[in-house]
């Protein structure tokens, strides 16, 4: 393998990594009150409508 | 015996461990944490209510961010999407928590990224970070296969070109994780 390759594939590999950290990050954030709410009251509903 | 247990779960209960990434997803697309909230509500109720239309045994991953991608384009204008982060909301929610090397290198890199355009941003998340193939990327935005590798490709040269990421200057763009996996990509192509 070429220098040039090997910097392509250290550069890819950088970019996919921080890529990954990044959504990993936003994901594991803890989730809003209103949307935690939204899903009691949406299951809540579901409860009352027998579903 | 596999599809009989997957039938088995109430999908709006797998709905439900989704939701940290759909809104990971809408923060990359939205810019906006306040927008981004929104949207996932939005998102939400409409798979709610439609859930008995989801497929057991299918991918709800992609079945939940087709939706929060067509909620997107659709409900929240062109107008609306370029006032994002006026007012600091998504910088502030960003759950920044870089290791000492790497805070510089990794805030760099979160400042190119939303600098893309949307297209390339989205086509890099679900392919580059939600560990979509190419062709689950392209089916979800519509798109064919090599469209969506080329946005890929255009995103990567873009993000190369903003970081200025010569061969000398990338591994100082490195904090230990991001060198955990370059070193380990070096030792895979040794053997």
């Amino acid at each position: 393998m070429n220098n040039e390759n090997r910097h392509e594939n250290q550069r890819s590999a950088l970019i996919k990594e921080q890529l990954r950290r990044s959504f990993q990050e936003k994901a594991e954030e803890e989730l809003p009150a209103n949307l935690t709410s939204l899903i009691e009251q949406l299951r809540q509903q579901d409860e009352q409508n027998g579903k | 015996m596999a599809n009989d247990v997957i039938a088995d779960i109430d999908p709006r209960d797998e709905l439900v461990t989704h939701l940290g990434a759909l809104r990971a997803f809408a923060l990359s697309l939205c810019r906006n944490g306040t927008l981004a909230d929104d949207l996932v509500q939005e998102t939400v109720m409409k798979a709610w209510k439609s859930i008995g239309k989801f497929e057991a045994g299918t991918n709800m991953r992609a079945w939940l961010f087709t939706i929060l991608r067509n909620t997107y384009y659709t409900t929240y204008t062109k107008s609306r999407r370029e006032v994002a982060d006026v007012d600091g909301v998504l910088s502030g929610n960003l759950a920044v928590k870089p290791e000492h090397d790497g805070k510089l290198a990794y805030n760099d890199f979160l400042e190119a990224f939303e600098t893309l355009p949307d297209d390339q941003r989205e086509a890099l998340t679900l392919v580059g970070a939600s560990g979509f193939a190419y062709h689950e990327a392209a089916e979800m935005c519509g798109v064919a296969t090599g469209t969506m590798k080329s946005r890929v490709n255009r995103a990567r040269q873009k993000l190369v070109e903003l970081l200025d990421l010569s061969p000398d200057d990338s591994l100082e763009l490195t904090d230990s994780g991001t060198m955990a996996v370059v070193v380990a990509g070096q030792s895979v192509r040794k053997n």
